[in-house]
C-alpha cells in the first residue's frame, strides 16, 4: 500500500475522468466528486504515513522505466516541499468541484477538465524527474484554459489565451533551461539522468558567457521567470486579473489555491537548490520586485469595486510575501513562505468561493449592487468576516502565522523589507474591510438583495471544512510544521552548499533558528 | 539463384510489394469493369500491408547482414551493380515501416475521399509508385538511383495533386509544383554532374570516402564540391520546404486535394528528410563543417517564416501548410544535429520527429478532408464549436494541434525535446534558443484552433458525416499514437 499510495493519488482522477467520459453526461458532477473525496482519504492516509518527523528526504518513492537512453524516469516521490502542497491540492479539489455545482454546460467535458487538471496539478507535485516535472507542468495549462476559456464570462477568450501565452513563454524558457541542465550534468557526470535531486549536485563555473551573466545565471533566469509568472511577481502579474475574473468559481479556487502556488513550489525546488549562487546575487532584484508586489497589489487591491478583481489583486501582494520570505535567506523566512502558501491557498480560495456564492445568487460582483447583506444573509456574513480576517492576517487565525514569520524573517536579514512589507499588511486590512463594509453592512439599498437566500446545505459542505483548516493552522500550525520541519531545517544547509558565498550570518543565523526551533 | 533470391529479391521485398500492387491494379483498371472495384480497393490496400509485412520480415531474418556481406563478393554484373546502389541497414528498414504506414493511412483516406470519383483506381496505382519511390529513395547508395527514385516519387504527384480536374486551384497547384520540382529536379542532375566529375564515381559511400581522403591531400572541398552541396541544398531544400524555396508549398498544399495533402505532408516529406540524410550525412559527412552553418540559418529563417506567415491564417490547410514549412526548420535543425559514429548515423530523434510528426499531419488532414468535404472549405470558421457537435473528432484535432504546438504529453514534444538535446549536443545552442522562441509564437495560432473548436459558439450546427469506419479508425489511431509514441518512445529507437 505505502509503495503505490502516491501512484494512487496521482491516478485516481485520471481514472475518474475516463469514468466520467463513459458514463452519462449527468453522473459526471457526482463522479467528480467522488473521486477527488476519494483522492481526500488517501491525503489523510498520506497524513499518517508520511514520515516527515524523521526524515528530510524523499519518500514512498515509485517509479517505472520511460526513456532509459537519457535516464528519464516516471518517477513519484514526497517531501515536506511537496507534502503541504499536495494536501492543499486534494482539500481544494472537492471544494472546487462543490462550487461549481452550479454549472449545467457541457458537464461531462467541465468534469474531466477538473480531474485532468488534478492529475497534473499532483504529478507536478510528486515528480522527482525534471521531464516528468515539466510535462505535467504544462499539461496542467490545457484544462485550465478550457475552463476559463469555456466555461468563463463575458471576455473569458481573451483571459484564456494570456493565461496561456504568459505561462507558456515562461514555460519554454524553463525548458531551454531544463535541457542545459540536462547536458550540464551529462558532461559533468558522464551520464544523463532526469533526476532532479541529482541536478542539485551540477557545479559551474562562475566565469561570465553572455553580458557579464555566467551560466549559472542563464540557467536560474530560465527557471525564475517561468515560475515568477506563475507566482506571479510584479510585473507578471497581468494575466492574473484577467484569469480570475473570467474564470468559472471552481476554477478560480483552484487557480488561487494550488496554480499559484507551483511558482513558488518551483522556486524552492529548483531554482534555489539548482542556482543558489544566481539566488543569492539576485536577491536584490527578487526582494524589491516581490516588495513592489506586496504594495502594489494592496494598493491596487484597495481601488477595485469588483470583488473578484479585489481578491486576485491580493493574491499579487500575498504571493509577494511568499518570495519576500525566500529572499531572506533565514529559516524564519522560508517557514512562514511555506505557511503562507497553504494559508494564501486556503483563505484565497474561500474568498473566491465565497464571492462565487454570491455571483451565483446575484450575478454580479459589483460593491454598488450590494450592501447590507448582514441581515439579509447572515450566516454568509459570518464566513466572509471570518475568511477576511484570516486573510488580512488576524492573530489567532492562520494567516498571521505565516505573515508574523516571514516578516521577522525579513526583519532579520534587511529590517528594510520589513518595514515597506508590514505598512502593505496594513493595506491589506484595509481593502477587505473596506469590502466587507460595502458588501455586508449599511441598509439594504436594491430591492433584488432583499430575498437573496443565505447558505444552502452544499455551500456549508464546502466552508466548513475550510473553516476548520483556518482555526487549526491559526491556533496549532505544529499540525503541519511537524512533519515539514526537517526538510525546512535542512533546506538552506542543502540548498546553500555548493556556493561559496555562504555568509556568515546567513549561516549563523540557519543554526540559532534550528536550535531555536528544537526547543520549542 | 539462390544469390539473387538473396541479394536482390529479399531485400527489395518491401518495394516489390508495392510495384505488384500497381501493376496488378493497372492489369485490373484495363479490364474495365465495375465489378471488379471492390478487388481493386482490396488489392491498392494490400500494396502498404505487403510493404509493412515484408519490412518486418526483413527485420526478423538475418537478411541485413546477408546482404551487407554481399557487397564483398563477386556478382553479375547488372547484381553487383544493384547491390552497390542499394543501402539496406537498419535506417533504411526503420524508414521503410515509417513509409509503408503512412501510405496505409493514405490509402484509407484516399479512398473513401474519392469513393465516388471515376479516378479512384488510378490515384490508387499513382500512390503505389510514390510509395515505391519513396522507399528507394531512402535506401538509395547511389546518385543515379537517387534521381530515379526521386523522379519515381515525384511525377505521380505532380498528377495527384491536379487529379481533381475541375478545380482551378488543383491544376493551377499540379502546375506550379511541377515548374518547380522539374527545376529542383535540373539542379540535382547539375549537381550530381559535378560530383561526378570531381570524383568519377557515383556510389555514396565512395564519394564520402573520396572526399575524407582527398588525393591532392587538403582539398577536399574543391570549388566543384563546394558548388555542388550549394546545389544539393536548393534542390533539397525545395522538397521540403526550406526557405527561401518554399513559396511553393502553401499554393500546393491548398490545391492539392486534401486526403493527397496528407500524405505529401508526411510521407513525402519523411522521404525527403530520409534522402537528405543519405545525402548530406552518408555522402557529404566529410565536408559538414562547410553546410552546417548554412543549413542552420536556413533552419532557423525557416522556423520564423513559417511560424510568422500561420499566425495570418484562416484556411486551416494553408495554416498547416505554413506550419509544415515551420516544422522543416526544426527538422533541419536535428538534421545538422545528427552525430555520426564511424558509418552510423544516429538518425533517432529526427526520425521519431518525423514519424510523430507524419502521423500527426496525416490526422489532421484526414479531419480536414472531413470539414472540406462538408462545409466547402476548410476555413477555421468551420471548426467552431467542433469540438462539443463532434467530440471525437474534435478531440482527435485538439490532440494533433497539441503535439505539432510541443505541448505535453504528446509526442510532438518529446520529438521537440529529443531535437533539441541533440542539437545542444552538437553545439547549436543559439539555434535551440531561436527555435524556442519560434514555437511561442507558433502556439498562438495552435491555441486558435483550440479557442474556434471549443470556445467559438458555432455559426450553424454541423455533424460531419463520417461514411466509413475505417476513415475514423485512422484519425483515432493517428490521435493515439500521439500519446503511445510519447508513453513508449522506445518503440521508435530512442
Amino acid at each position: 500500500m505505502n509503495s503505490s499510495l502516491l501512484a494512487l493519488l496521482l491516478f485516481i482522477p485520471l481514472v475518474g475522468a475516463a469514468v466520467c467520459v463513459l458514463l452519462p453526461s449527468r453522473l459526471a458532477k457526482g463522479i467528480s466528486l467522488v473521486t477527488t473525496l476519494v483522492g481526500v482519504v488517501l491525503a489523510v492516509l498520506l497524513y499518517q504515513t508520511f514520515e516527515g518527523a524523521d526524515s528530510d528526504k524523499m519518500q514512498l518513492a515509485w517509479a517505472l522505466p520511460w526513456i532509459p537512453t537519457y535516464g528519464i524516469k516516471f518517477g513519484l516521490a514526497i517531501d515536506g516541499l511537496s507534502f503541504p502542497l499536495i494536501l492543499l491540492t486534494k482539500i481544494m479539489m472537492p471544494i472546487a468541484i462543490l462550487a461549481s455545482w452550479g454549472e449545467e454546460r457541457r458537464l461531462r467535458a467541465f468534469a474531466v477538465c477538473f480531474l485532468v487538471l488534478d492529475f497534473a496539478m499532483t504529478g507536478t507535485f510528486l515528480a522527482t524527474d525534471i521531464f516528468l516535472f515539466y510535462v505535467f507542468w504544462e499539461l496542467m495549462l490545457i484544462p485550465m484554459i478550457l475552463l476559463i476559456g469555456v466555461w468563463g464570462s463575458q471576455n473569458r477568450i481573451y483571459a484564456a489565451l494570456k493565461f496561456f501565452m504568459f505561462t507558456f513563454t515562461g514555460s519554454i524558457l524553463m525548458l531551454v533551461a531544463i535541457l542545459w541542465m540536462f547536458l550540464a550534468h551529462q558532461t559533468q557526470f558522464g551520464f544523463f539522468t532526469g533526476e532532479i535531486a541529482q541536478f542539485s549536485k551540477v557545479l559551474f563555473s562562475g566565469a561570465p558567457v553572455f553580458m557579464g551573466f555566467s551560466s549559472q545565471d542563464f540557467i536560474f533566469w530560465g527557471f525564475t521567470l517561468a515560475f515568477l509568472i506563475k507566482v506571479p511577481l510584479f510585473p507578471f502579474h497581468t494575466w492574473l486579473p484577467d484569469a480570475h475574473v473570467q474564470a468559472p468559481t471552481g476554477a478560480s479556487v483552484i487557480l488561487a489555491a494550488v496554480l499559484l502556488k507551483m511558482g513558488t513550489y518551483g522556486l524552492m525546488r529548483f531554482s534555489i537548490p539548482f542556482c543558489p549562487e544566481s539566488f543569492v546575487k539576485f536577491i536584490p532584484i527578487l526582494s524589491t520586485l516581490s516588495l513592489i508586489g506586496i504594495v502594489y497589489g494592496a494598493w491596487v487591491a484597495f481601488q477595485q469595486t469588483d470583488m473578484k478583481k479585489l481578491v486576485a489583486y491580493s493574491s499579487v501582494s500575498h504571493l509577494g510575501f511568499v518570495v519576500l520570505g525566500l529572499c531572506a535567506l533565514n529559516r524564519e523566512g522560508l517557514t512562514g513562505s511555506v505557511l503562507q502558501v497553504v494559508n494564501h491557498g486556503v483563505s484565497s480560495g474561500a474568498l473566491f468561493l465565497l464571492v462565487g456564492m454570491l455571483y451565483e445568487r446575484r450575478h454580479s460582483r459589483q460593491f454598488e449592487d450590494f450592501g447590507g447583506l448582514a441581515a439579509v444573509m447572515p450566516r454568509y456574513a459570518l464566513f466572509l468576516v471570518f475568511v477576511a480576517c484570516s486573510s488580512m492576517a488576524v492573530p489567532g487565525l492562520n494567516g498571521f502565522v505565516g505573515e508574523f514569520l516571514i516578516l521577522l524573517g525579513s526583519f532579520k536579514a534587511k529590517p528594510m523589507w520589513a518595514y515597506i512589507a508590514v505598512s502593505a499588511a496594513l493595506f491589506g486590512a484595509l481593502y477587505l474591510l473596506v469590502m466587507i463594509r460595502q458588501v455586508l453592512f449599511g441598509p439594504v439599498t436594491s430591492g433584488e438583495n432583499k430575498n437573496l437566500k443565505d447558505l444552502s446545505f452544499r455551500d456549508w459542505a464546502s466552508l466548513v471544512p475550510i473553516t476548520i483548516i483556518i482555526l487549526v493552522l491559526g491556533i496549532g500550525p505544529n499540525v503541519l510544521l511537524r512533519k515539514i520541519n526537517p526538510a525546512l531545517d535542512s533546506f538552506w544547509k542543502n540548498a546553500l552548499e555548493k556556493t561559496t558565498v555562504k555568509t556568515g550570518t546567513t549561516t549563523m543565523n540557519i543554526k540559532r533558528n534550528i536550535k531555536r526551533d528544537k526547543k520549542v | 539463384m539462390n544469390t539473387v533470391i538473396d541479394n536482390f529479391l529479399i531485400p527489395i521485398l518491401p518495394v516489390m510489394a508495392f510495384v505488384l500492387s500497381a501493376l496488378l491494379l493497372i492489369i485490373i483498371e484495363c479490364i474495365k469493369r465495375p465489378s471488379l472495384r471492390p478487388l481493386s480497393n482490396l488489392l491498392g490496400i494490400l500494396g502498404p500491408i505487403g510493404a509493412i509485412a515484408a519490412t518486418c520480415y526483413l527485420f526478423k531474418s538475418s537478411s541485413l547482414l546477408v546482404f551487407s556481406n554481399a557487397a564483398m563478393g563477386v556478382h553479375e554484373a547488372w547484381l553487383g551493380e544493384f547491390i552497390n546502389s542499394y543501402n539496406l541497414d537498419e535506417i533504411t528498414l526503420a524508414w521503410y515501416w515509417a513509409i509503408g504506414a503512412f501510405s496505409f493511412i493514405g490509402f484509407v483516406f484516399v479512398e473513401s475521399y474519392f469513393q465516388e470519383s471515376e479516378d479512384l483506381p488510378e490515384i490508387l496505382i499513382l500512390i503505389q509508385f510514390i510509395a515505391a519511390g519513396m522507399m528507394l529513395l531512402v535506401s538509395a547508395n547511389s546518385l543515379l538511383m537517387v534521381f530515379m527514385a526521386l523522379e519515381l516519387m515525384s511525377l505521380p504527384t505532380y498528377v495527384l495533386v491536379g487529379i481533381e480536374k475541375g478545380k482551378h486551384f488543383s491544376a493551377e497547384a499540379s502546375l506550379k509544383y511541377f515548374l518547380f520540382g522539374s527545376f529542383a529536379s535540373v539542379l540535382l542532375l547539375f549537381s550530381i554532374a559535378l560530383l561526378y566529375s570531381y570524383t568519377g564515381t557515383l556510389q555514396l559511400g565512395q564519394i564520402s570516402s573520396f572526399l575524407r581522403a582527398p588525393l591532392g591531400g587538403e582539398t577536399s572541398s574543391g570549388i566543384l564540391v563546394l558548388a555542388a552541396s550549394a546545389l544539393f541544398i536548393v534542390a533539397i531544400g525545395f522538397k521540403i520546404g526550406l526557405v527561401p524555396f518554399h513559396m511553393w508549398l502553401p499554393d500546393v498544399y491548398v490545391g492539392a486535394p486534401t486526403p493527397i495533402t496528407g500524405f505529401m505532408g508526411s510521407a513525402i516529406k519523411l522521404a525527403g528528410f530520409g534522402l537528405a540524410l543519405r545525402l548530406w550525412w552518408g555522402m557529404l559527412g566529410p565536408i559538414s563543417s562547410h553546410w552546417t552553418s548554412i543549413l542552420g540559418t536556413l533552419s532557423v529563417v525557416t522556423m520564423f517564416v513559417g511560424n510568422l506567415a500561420a499566425l495570418q491564417q484562416r484556411n486551416l490547410k494553408r495554416l498547416f501548410a505554413y506550419s509544415s514549412i515551420a516544422h522543416a526548420g526544426y527538422l533541419v535543425l536535428g538534421l545538422i544535429s545528427v552525430s555520426k559514429v564511424g558509418s552510423v548515423i544516429n538518425h533517432q530523434s529526427i526520425f521519431y520527429y518525423l514519424v510523430v510528426y507524419g502521423f500527426m499531419f496525416l490526422g489532421v488532414f484526414g479531419i480536414l478532408a472531413l470539414i472540406e468535404k462538408e462545409s466547402g472549405s476548410a476555413d477555421i470558421s468551420n471548426i467552431e464549436g467542433m469540438g462539443f457537435s463532434n467530440p471525437i473528432l474534435g478531440l482527435c484535432l485538439t490532440v494533433f494541434v497539441l503535439s505539432a504546438a510541443g505541448i505535453p504529453p504528446t509526442a510532438g514534444f518529446l520529438g521537440k525535446y529529443l531535437l533539441f538535446v541533440d542539437a545542444i549536443r552538437a553545439g547549436h545552442t543559439t539555434l535551440v534558443v531561436l527555435a524556442v522562441l519560434s514555437s511561442v509564437i507558433g502556439v498562438y495560432y495552435y491555441l486558435r484552433i483550440i479557442v474556434a473548436l471549443f470556445m467559438t459558439e458555432p455559426s450553424q450546427k454541423r455533424v460531419l458525416p463520417i461514411k466509413k469506419g475505417s476513415f475514423l479508425f485512422c484519425i483515432i489511431a493517428c490521435a493515439f499514437l500521439m500519446f503511445f509514441f510519447a508513453l513508449f518512445p522506445n518503440r521508435l529507437g530512442i
